[in-house]
C-alpha cells in the first residue's frame, strides 16, 4: 500500500518518492547485479543505470507485476547491455580488481570468500542467460513465472536454461574438484566440509 | 531443510547427483530475494554491503538530465515554432501568386521549388519526431 502511494507520487515526478523506493529495492538490485555480473564496480554501475532508466520509463509502470519484479526485468536487460559493451576489457579488470580486494581485506574474510569461490568460479564459467536463470531460480528462490517476466522468455526456455545451467555446474564443479583433489589433501577439504556444515 | 544436508556439508553434497538436486531445490525453497538463509550463505549467496551514495548519484544523475531534456525541449520548440512562421509565411506567399500559375516564371519556379524543399524537410522532421515519441512508447510500454 505504501509503495503504491511512493509509486504513484514518483510517476508525478516527486524525487524523494523516488528516494525511498530506492532506498527500499537498492540492496536488492545491487545484489542481484553482483551475482550476474561479479564485478562490484560494474554491479555499483549498472545498478545507478538501473535506478535512472526506471526513473525514466516510471510513468509506463502500470502495477501489472510487482514493483520490484519491474526493477529486475530493466536490471537483467541493463547487465546484458554491459556485458556487451565491456566484455573484451573485463578480464583484465576483473583479474586486478580481484588483487587489489583480496589484498585489503582480512583474512578471516578471504578465507571465508576462498571457501565460496568454487561455487562463485563455475556460476562466473557458464553462459548468462543460464548463470541469470540459476540465481533469479536458485539464490533468490523465484518461481518460473517471474523469471519469465523478467528475462522475458517463454518458460520452457526458462526450464530449459536452468536444465542446462545446472548440469554445466555440476560438471565444472566436478572437474574442479578432480583436480582440486589431484593437488591437494583430502582431509583439508573435509576439515573445511565440516566448518561449513557447522555454520548450517 | 533436511538434517542430513546440515550434517554432511554442502561440498559432499553437490558430489552425489541425487544430493545435488536435492540441496538446489532446497535452496530455492529457503530463499528469497531478500532472504538469506544459512544453506544460502554457505553456497556464498551473501548479504554483500552496498556501496554507499549509489543513491545520490542516481538523483544527480536524474536533476542533471532532466534540466538537459527541458534544454533540448525549449530548443526543438522554439525552432519547430520558427520553421512553421517561416512555412506559413511562405505557403501565404505561394497561394497568393497561384492566381497567375498558368504564367509561371523561372524565379517563382525556383521559389515553389524552394517551399516544396522545405515542406518536404518540415514533414520529414514531423515524422522524425513522431516515430521516436512513439519508438519511446514502445520501449516503456515493454518495461512496463
Amino acid at each position: 500500500m505504501e509503495e503504491n502511494r511512493l509509486i504513484i507520487k514518483a510517476q508525478n515526478g516527486d524525487h524523494d518518492a523516488f528516494k525511498d523506493l530506492m532506498e527500499n529495492h537498492q540492496a536488492k538490485v545491487y545484489r542481484l547485479l553482483l551475482g550476474l555480473l561479479r564485478d562490484e564496480h560494474a554491479a555499483e554501475e549498472v545498478t545507478v543505470e538501473t535506478f535512472i532508466k526506471a526513473w525514466r520509463n516510471l510513468a509506463g509502470f502500470r502495477q501489472e507485476s510487482t514493483f520490484w519484479t519491474w526493477l529486475y526485468r530493466i536490471a537483467y536487460r541493463a547487465a546484458i547491455d554491459y556485458q556487451r559493451r565491456s566484455l573484451p576489457e573485463k578480464n583484465l579488470t576483473l583479474l586486478e580488481e580481484n588483487i587489489v580486494s583480496k589484498a585489503a581485506e582480512p583474512l578471516e574474510e578471504v578465507i571465508a570468500k576462498d571457501r565460496n569461490q568454487e561455487l562463485r568460479q563455475a556460476l562466473q564459467k557458464i553462459s548468462f542467460p543460464q548463470r541469470a536463470a540459476i540465481i533469479l531460480y536458485y539464490f533468490q528462490g523465484l518461481s518460473y513465472k517471474e523469471i519469465g517476466r523478467i528475462m522475458q522468455r517463454p518458460l520452457g526456455t526458462i526450464r530449459a536454461d536452468l536444465h542446462r545451467g545446472k548440469k554445466r555446474l555440476k560438471e565444472l564443479l566436478t572437474r574442479q574438484w578432480r583436480d582440486d583433489d589431484g593437488k591437494e589433501n583430502r582431509t583439508s577439504r573435509v576439515g573445511r566440509t565440516t566448518q561449513v556444515a557447522e555454520r548450517i | 531443510m533436511g538434517r542430513k544436508i546440515e550434517l554432511a556439508g554442502w561440498e559432499e553434497q553437490l558430489r552425489l547427483p541425487k544430493e545435488f538436486d536435492q540441496l538446489l531445490e532446497e535452496l530455492h525453497n529457503q530463499q528469497g530475494p531478500d532472504v538469506f538463509s544459512d544453506l544460502g550463505l554457505a553456497l556464498g549467496w551473501w548479504p554483500e554491503p552496498i556501496p554507499p551514495g549509489m543513491i545520490s548519484k542516481v538523483m544527480a544523475a536524474i536533476v542533471e538530465k532532466d534540466k538537459i531534456q527541458a534544454q533540448f525541449n525549449r530548443r526543438i520548440f522554439r525552432l519547430t515554432g520558427l520553421f512553421v512562421t517561416v512555412l506559413f509565411f511562405a505557403a501565404l506567399n505561394f497561394l497568393t501568386r497561384m492566381g497567375t500559375v498558368g504564367e509561371l516564371t523561372a524565379p517563382l519556379r525556383l521559389e515553389v521549388g524552394f517551399f516544396l524543399l522545405f515542406a518536404c524537410l518540415g514533414v520529414g522532421i514531423s515524422v522524425l519526431t513522431v516515430s521516436l515519441s512513439v519508438g519511446e512508447g514502445v520501449s516503456e510500454k515493454r518495461l512496463g
